[in-house]
This record gives C-alpha cells, sequence and structure tokens, in this order.
C-alpha cells in the first residue's frame, strides 16, 4: 500500500453527445477576444445574452440555465406535441391551447400591472395574439404556406396538410423565396409598434419604455426586451445582438380545436352533418415569453473576471471591478474566499468544478465537463493557518466523514479533502484582495476506507 | 483436537445470524448471501421472535461450549501487576515466533497478547496461584492504561480470520522505537506535482537571430545592397553580414541606408520588373564594376524544369491549396512597395484585432491574471492562472511536536509472517492509529505529525464501534493537471 494515494483515470461516459469546443472561452493566442457580460440579481449572478451564454457554458461549462437541469435547454415547445404533428415539419414550438391561454393571462396581468385599464389591455392583446399566416414554411419543395395545418386527430394519417387548408381558408401566399422574406418581414411589423418599440427605431419615447422594460424584466419579457434600454449605451453590440434574437417576436403553434361541419378529406363523413372536432395547429405570437438565463454561481463568476478577464459583471448600471466583487461576494457568502480558492485551484489544473451540494459537499469535479466524465472527486474545502488548524467550516467526526466517504463511493467518486493553508501573518486586510491567493498553498488528502485481509477473505466466501 | 478462538465461532456465515432469510426457506443449499432486507426493527411478530431466539441460543450453546485442549501444549504464564506483563512459567510454543519478549532472562508476553494466547487456548494464565477465566483476564489485563478494549478489538480483529494462525502479526509500536532507528529519520520528501516554471523566452545566438530584431540598424532588413546584377541573391539574409551588422549595432550612430527611398524589385513572374538600372558607384566594393541590365532573357531561363513532385508533395500541396493563400494575393499587401510599409499595415491589423481592454478591470489596482495575447497555448493559459501554491503532507511536519496522536501498531502483512523476526521485523505494511467514531476527524496538523512520525509507512486509523472496526486513511493527493483535451 503507497502512502500517497493513486490517481483513477476518470471514466468516461457511455455516450456522449457534444463536442468539445474549448476549455474556457478565452482563445489560445487571444484572437476574437469577446467580452460577456452578466449581471447581479438578488445576490445571484445571471447572464442573458443568448451568445454569451453559449460561449460561457459551451467552453468550460460555466453556469446553469435556470429553467434546466444544466445546459439551459428550455423550451416552451411540448415534446409530445411535437412528435404528434411531426408531419407538419415547422421549426416552431407547438404549444397547447391551455398553456398558451395562461401565457395570455400572464400577459394580462402585466399590463394591467403598468396601468392599463381593462379595455385597452383586452384589446391590444386581441390584436397580438390574433392568427398569423405561417411564415417561411417550406413543405417538401411545395413552398406553400397555410394559415394553418388542418388535421384530424391522431389517429388520421394525413399528411396533406398544406394544400388542403389552403383552399379551405382560400390564403394562398406566393410560394418564391423573395415573398417568404417578405412574408417574414410583415409579420415582425404586423406588431403594433407600441409593443415591440425596442424592435423599432431607437428614437422611440424613451420615458414609459424604460418603465415597460424594468418592471416586466425579471425572468421574462413581455414584448419588450428588458435590460435593453435599462443599461448603458455602451453596450450597443449586446443591445443590437439581443434585439436580433429576443425582440423578435416569438412565434408558436398552438394546437386548437375547431368544429368543422363538413370535412371534405373524409369521405365516410360525407352526408353527416355532425359536427366534428378538428384539431389544427394556429400559429400566433407569444404575448409572454420566458427567456431562460444562465446563472453563475459566484466561484464561476468571479473566475470569468479574476482569473481569464473575459466577463463584466454589472450592478445596476455600473460595472464592478474585481476588488469590489471579491468584496462583494465575501458579503454574500461568507466563505467565499475559501470556497473560491478551491474552486480556481482546480480551474487552475484544467478541471471542471461544479457545485458538489448533491452530494453534501463543496465541489464536484470533472474531467473536461458533464457530458464527457463522470464526476471524479468530491471535494471539501477548508481553510487553516501555517500551523494547519483553524476554525473549520465543516468539523466532521469519524462517523460523518464515513457517511459522507460511503454516499460519494456509491456514486463512483472519491471523497477529497482540499485544505487551504495561509501564512499567519496575512491579516484580514491581506486577504481582502484576491492577490492573497499567490501566498496560499494548497494540500489535497484523499479518504480511503482500507479493507483489512480479514474483510477481504470474508467477501471472497461469499 | 484443533483449538480454535472464540471469535471464530461467531463468525458464521452471516445467513445463519441474519434474521430475514424468506428464500433460504425455498430448499436451496447453504445460502451463499441472505438475500432481501435485514430485520432492522422489532416487528412484534411471532416470526422474528423466534427467529431471534433460535440466534441467541445457538450464541449460547456455542459460548457454553467447553474447549478440548490438551494440558500438556498450555504454556503456564503469570500476570504481574506490578510490571503490568505477563512472565511464562514454561517454554514458549509457536506462537514466541511472532510474539513475547525477553526480560531478565524470562520470556514475557503483553497484556493483549496474553489475552489473546488465552482465548486461542496457547496459554493459561494465572494470578496469585489461581487461573484466570477468560472473563476475569479481560477485565484484569485490559485495565492498565497502555490497552483498552478498542485497542484490543483492534489487535484482534486484524489477527483473526479462519482459525489458528494469525494472519497478520502485530507488535506495539512503543517496542518498534527501540528497534527501529530509521523511523525518525526519514525526511524524504515526495515532490509531486508540476514544479510552476516561468516561461522564458530563448535567447537564440546572433548569428541565428533575425534580422530585424536587432537594436541597431533600425527598421527593415539591413540588405544593404538591393540593385543588383540578379546574381546575389539580395532578399535573404546571409550569414557574412552578422559580422558587419554587430558592429554597426553597438554604435549609436545613424543608419547608413535611407530604406525609405530603397525599392526592392520585384522580380517574380507575376510581376516582372526585368530593366534594372545600372548601381551607385558608391555601394559597391573596389574593383566591382555594375552595369545596367535587362534580365528578361534570364526570366526566361529558369522554371524551365518542371518540377516533378513526387505524390505525398502533390497531396500536401493539394490539401494546402484549399486553405493556404499567398501573402502577395492580398491587395494591400501589394500596394505596400516596402518593408516598412508591410510592417505598418501589419501593426495596424494587430491592433484592430486586440481585445478592448475594459478600464474598469484594467485600469485598476488588481486586473485580471489572464494576458490573452500572452496565452500561446492551453498549458501557456493554466499557467498564467495557476497562483496557489502547492502543499505536500510532509511540508512542515519536522516542526511539529510530537502531540497525542499516537500511532499504536504496525501491522506486517501475511506473507511477512515467515520472514518475521522480532530482532528485525523488516517493514510494516501500515501503522495503525485506534481511535472512537464520535472523535472528529484529525486536524490537518495531527495528521501532518502522524505521517511524518510514520515516514514512508501508510498511516491507517481504526475506528471501533461496538466491535465493528472500520479502517480509513487520509492520504496525500496531487490532483495532475489536465491539458491536452
Amino acid at each position: 500500500m503507497a502512502a500517497a494515494a493513486a490517481f483513477h483515470p476518470p471514466r468516461r461516459k457511455r455516450r456522449v453527445f457534444e463536442s468539445y469546443q474549448s476549455p474556457f472561452p478565452v482563445e489560445v493566442g487571444g484572437k476574437d477576444f469577446r467580452m460577456c457580460q452578466a449581471e447581479i440579481l438578488s445576490n445571484n449572478v445571471i447572464v442573458r445574452n443568448p451568445e454569451d451564454i453559449e460561449q460561457l457554458y459551451n467552453k468550460g461549462y460555466f453556469g446553469k440555465g435556470i429553467l434546466s437541469r444544466s445546459r439551459p435547454v428550455y423550451s416552451i415547445s411540448d415534446p409530445s406535441l411535437v412528435a404528434k404533428w411531426q408531419g407538419a415539419n415547422i421549426n416552431m414550438p407547438i404549444i397547447t391551447a391551455k398553456k398558451y391561454q395562461y401565457h395570455v393571462q400572464w400577459a394580462k396581468s402585466v399590463l394591467r400591472e403598468q396601468g392599463l385599464d381593462g379595455c385597452s389591455v383586452t384589446k391590444i392583446l386581441e390584436n397580438y395574439t390574433k392568427p398569423l399566416e405561417l411564415p417561411l414554411l417550406k413543405e417538401d419543395g411545395a413552398g406553400q404556406t397555410a394559415a394553418s395545418c388542418n388535421r384530424m386527430g391522431p389517429s388520421t394519417e394525413n399528411t396533406e396538410l398544406s394544400r388542403q387548408s389552403s383552399t379551405d381558408t382560400g390564403t394562398v401566399v406566393d410560394p418564391s423565396p423573395e415573398n417568404e422574406n417578405k412574408g417574414c418581414k410583415k409579420a415582425c411589423l404586423e406588431g403594433d409598434p407600441a409593443f415591440a418599440p425596442v424592435c423599432g427605431s431607437k428614437d422611440q419615447e424613451q420615458g414609459d419604455l424604460k418603465e415597460v422594460a424594468e418592471v416586466s424584466c425579471q425572468e421574462h419579457g413581455f414584448l419588450v426586451h428588458c435590460g435593453c434600454k435599462a443599461e448603458e449605451s455602451t453596450e450597443q453590440r449586446s443591445c443590437e445582438t439581443m434585439k436580433s434574437k429576443e425582440c423578435a417576436p416569438e412565434y408558436v403553434l398552438v394546437q386548437e380545436e375547431e368544429e368543422c361541419s363538413v370535412c371534405p378529406e373524409d369521405e365516410a363523413a360525407r352526408g353527416q352533418e355532425n359536427l366534428v372536432k378538428k384539431e389544427k395547429l394556429v400559429c400566433r405570437r407569444n404575448p409572454f415569453r420566458i427567456f431562460e438565463y444562465l446563472q453563475l454561481s459566484l466561484e464561476e463568476a468571479f473566475f470569468l473576471v479574476y482569473a481569464l478577464g473575459c466577463l463584466s459583471i454589472y450592478y445596476g448600471e455600473e460595472p464592478l471591478t474585481i476588488l469590489k466583487l471579491w468584496e462583494l461576494f465575501s458579503e454574500v457568502k461568507p466563505d467565499f474566499k475559501t470556497t473560491y480558492m478551491a474552486y480556481h485551484y482546480f480551474r487552475s489544473k484544467g478541471w471542471v468544478p461544479k457545485v458538489g451540494l448533491k452530494y453534501g459537499t463543496d465541489l464536484l469535479l470533472y474531467r473536461k465537463g458533464p457530458p464527457f466524465y463522470h464526476a471524479s472527486y468530491s471535494v471539501i474545502a477548508e481553510l487553516v493557518d501555517d500551523n494547519f488548524e483553524g476554525s473549520l467550516r465543516r468539523p466532521l467526526s469519524w462517523k460523518t466523514l464515513a457517511g459522507l466517504n460511503r454516499t460519494t463511493v456509491n456514486a463512483s467518486k472519491e471523497l477529497m479533502l482540499c485544505y487551504l493553508i495561509k501564512p499567519s501573518d496575512m491579516t484580514e486586510k491581506d486577504m481582502s484582495t484576491p492577490e492573497c491567493m499567490k501566498r496560499i498553498k494548497v494540500q489535497e488528502l484523499i479518504v480511503t476506507r482500507w479493507v483489512s485481509s480479514r474483510e477481504r477473505s470474508e467477501k471472497d466466501e461469499f | 483436537g484443533k483449538s480454535f478462538c472464540l471469535r471464530a465461532h461467531l463468525n458464521l456465515p452471516s445467513g445463519r445470524l441474519n434474521a430475514a432469510q424468506p428464500l433460504a426457506a425455498s430448499g436451496r443449499k447453504a445460502p451463499k448471501r441472505a438475500q432481501g432486507q435485514k430485520d432492522f426493527i422489532p416487528d412484534g411478530s411471532a416470526e422474528q421472535a423466534e427467529k431471534l431466539r433460535l440466534c441467541q441460543e445457538e450464541q449460547w450453546r456455542l459460548l457454553s461450549e467447553e474447549r478440548v485442549q490438551r494440558r500438556g501444549n498450555l504454556v503456564k504464564a503469570e500476570w504481574k501487576p506490578g510490571q503490568g506483563i505477563v512472565e511464562l512459567q514454561s517454554p514458549a510454543g509457536k506462537f514466541w515466533h511472532t510474539m513475547g519478549f525477553t526480560q531478565h532472562g524470562k520470556q514475557c508476553l503483553l497484556p493483549e497478547e496474553a489475552l489473546y494466547l488465552l482465548e486461542c487456548g496457547s496459554v493459561q494464565l494465572f494470578h496469585r496461584d489461581l487461573p484466570l477465566s477468560i472473563e476475569e483476564a479481560y477485565e484484569i489485563l485490559l485495565s492498565q492504561e497502555a490497552m483498552d478494549l478498542p485497542h484490543y478489538q483492534v489487535c484482534w480483529d486484524l489477527q483473526l480470520v479462519q482459525g489458528a494462525q494469525p494472519l497478520t502479526v502485530l507488535s506495539p509500536y512503543e517496542r518498534q522505537l527501540n528497534l527501529e532507528s530509521h523511523c525518525k529519520s526519514s525526511g524524504k520528501h515526495h515532490r509531486c506535482g508540476p514544479k510552476p516554471s516561468s516561461i522564458l523566452s530563448q535567447e537564440k545566438p546572433l548569428s541565428e537571430q533575425p534580422k530585424e530584431s536587432d537594436a541597431g540598424s533600425g527598421e527593415g532588413e539591413s540588405n544593404p545592397v538591393p540593385l543588383d546584377t540578379g546574381q546575389k541573391d539580395s532578399l535573404s539574409p546571409s550569414k557574412s553580414w552578422a559580422g558587419d551588422h554587430k558592429e554597426s549595432s553597438i554604435g549609436t550612430h545613424a543608419p547608413r541606408w535611407d530604406f525609405s527611398t530603397i525599392v526592392l524589385p520585384n522580380m517574380a513572374p507575376d510581376q516582372p520588373c526585368t530593366h534594372l538600372p545600372s548601381p551607385d558607384d558608391g555601394l559597391l566594393p573596389e574593383n566591382v564594376p555594375g552595369r545596367e541590365v535587362d534580365a528578361a532573357y534570364w526570366c526566361s531561363c529558369i522554371n524551365q524544369k518542371q518540377e516533378k513532385l513526387s505524390r505525398k508533395e502533390r497531396e500536401q500541396r493539394e490539401r494546402e491549396s484549399r486553405y493556404k493563400s499567398s501573402v502577395n494575393a492580398d491587395r494591400e499587401v501589394r500596394r505596400c512597395s516596402s518593408w516598412q510599409e508591410y510592417k505598418a499595415l501589419l501593426e495596424q491589423r494587430s491592433q484592430q484585432r486586440m481585445w478592448k481592454r475594459p478600464l474598469h478591470l484594467w485600469d485598476q489596482a488588481v486586473t485580471p491574471l489572464l494576458r490573452p495575447d500572452e496565452a500561446t497555448s492551453s498549458a501557456a493559459l493554466l499557467q498564467q492562472i495557476s497562483v496557489l501554491q502547492p502543499s505536500h503532507i510532509l511540508d512542515g511536519a519536522s516542526r511539529l511536536d510530537p502531540e497525542d496522536m499516537k500511532i499504536h501498531f504496525n501491522v506486517y502483512q501475511a506473507d511477512a509472517v515467515a520472514r518475521f523476526k522480532k530482532t528485525n521485523p523488516g517493514k510494516p505494511y501500515v501503522r495503525m492509529c485506534v481511535r472512537s467514531f464520535d472523535e472528529q476527524i484529525p486536524s490537518l496538523r495531527a495528521l501532518k505529525q502522524v505521517t511524518y512520525q510514520s515516514g514512508d509507512i501508510p498511516v491507517v486509523f481504526a475506528l471501533v464501534d461496538h466491535g465493528e472496526i472500520a479502517f480509513y486513511s487520509l492520504k496525500e493527493f496531487k490532483l495532475p493537471v489536465d491539458v491536452n483535451h
């Protein structure tokens, strides 16, 4: 038995659905350097810009989608409906009518909160949520578009959707590509400018817009992209990119029922004057969009700012300096310095640390990233002085350690204690800057359970 | 008959002690492992009560069994409370190979050894001329400070497996201290992990240095004779200029050439400049005449032979042609009429590419660690952000006072028993500390101290809880750097 713990190579996941891009959102060589932006909302750091989200998550697996398990993949679309309407072949989320109604209700209450009276609200919403011609509907080269897709319900294998319905509704849109674009543009501008002010020119009335922006902002945006106006105008780039992706209205397909007295497709029903309930997809705008943001842990956020310099964190309108962030995060989380140092250490070794909450520890260490390997280590961090003692964040009895080790090993991980050793002459003042890390040493220990030969042979017997 | 220890009796296959065995009843042969959930809560059922009763009966039966021992084989030993040891009254048996010690010419045993042998039925213990029962022996021998019950249980656990022979040999650490002089002196520090190395730029010898990097001569190539007859290759740095170069770089006089007026003729096939005027006499060495020349004829003489490429070369060319392009294909580059202009163009382009450094991060007392333009590779990037120092378990351990974290035993591996000699036990497999489950785990300080004491032998903590023992160790580890993904 060796005195030092052996390194066990991480176990690769059997099925990997992603390809690895880069260890950090910073290119080697410094070309195409991109600054991402985040803000502080109730002591949490969130990133809103979709491109920044992609950059930070894809390159280094920073953060977690607030509506997802890890990677932000929230979609309003109902997967069972998408499967059901597979023949429709459209790239729009499909939702139930009921869900759409919820969104309408939410939008209504938001508008109400803004002081609009009931009458205006109804009018506004009716206008916004009216059925639309489907833009950009390509169907096996037919190029026809339709206002709605008719279908006899899931049991009927009716794929002849567009042509039938176009006959029904009498609307035909010229299939040429130019017109498709026009159609799209048309749909964009269809909205009353009052509700998509940011999509339009910048010289809209700033007054009530700002109000609207601030009120409706937190996790969702009703028609207006929040934050766009609330930020410094120096952030032009982000403003524009956000416009392009989020300010355009979200089109959804709502599965609605329609009573139809004549069903021309169904020969058997001809002659019957029965009312048949038909399901169809109607394209409407979503009046209450839910944007998924990326939430960064305090450690991840600080690392991106201090170690890589590729993130700016705003508090209100003010971008914070590194020292200020160090101070602020330490106030929010008293043990921040300790957990940050451990985080920084493991990142500087090329590993990906994620939060260890589920396993009762501080960090889980992944090689390369969660999609590729199972987490190898579960880490508890402690700060001690150079007499190797300190008031522990988490004093452990042997009993607790045994239990923690058991659950860790059951999840095929190893339990690691990470001691951060600071010189005894390091004062509070010294620690008020992250530069104090240069004088701090790291000691890793692995907890292993020793199986005596007796236990081993007992196991053999059975 | 063969004598075996009490605990061995209790070492029944778990199937017999485990109350819940629904599948065992279905006629299988001796079950290898008990199936299903263990009964862990009293449910008040008659079935459970019956199972417990049977178990208890079995235990009592075993415990009350009288053991058969050959009297002749029993070694008599006497407990000496004053010294806290046991003195043998008759010669020792086989156990003397691994246990016991000699004192004042007499064979003696430590209390725990005596107790163990008593249970094995190898010795008979006397105190004040009366034989001690096992119960009495436990009470009397273990009441001393040197050894308490948990310690003893650990000894027991490690020694005992299947019967007669102990698989591991224990030898109290205190005894070892007298024999092992190497123990304290092991100051071997295992430095693991990469030493932080600074990225040094290589200083190349002068002759290999690219000309333009030389400080003294201003910008541009310092090839002073561009207008040639075409025979001298004027554009490649030649070694012969190195000497001159060196001299001029030391001095501070102004450069001899006005590079802004020197134009390098392009004689490439795509933009032929075939008329070369006569060079300035002042630039020519002595006795070397210069003349005007029309190089058109010469240009037509070159590039006559078709270059024959091997298949590999052809393939490589084909691959490269997909993404490689000539520098001259760039219009802006073609517009540059001198090297100076070209360098200016490059500078301008790199400025555009450089990231805008936000003031709130860079114009401050504390700035980000990474300078993106200095991250030339993934490893270099990691290097730049590595600010925390590694520490080894033995660092600073030598200055710690040995405290109350005692090593209680050395444990030797089974196969080492044959080679074991009390006077020269060899290297232990592990060293053991006995602790209680309710205690705090050792502080880093205590751990360093005990690890240092142990030298290069791993330390294991034995935790006792109502007869159950678990062994844990806290081992030094260095997470390897992962660079190449």
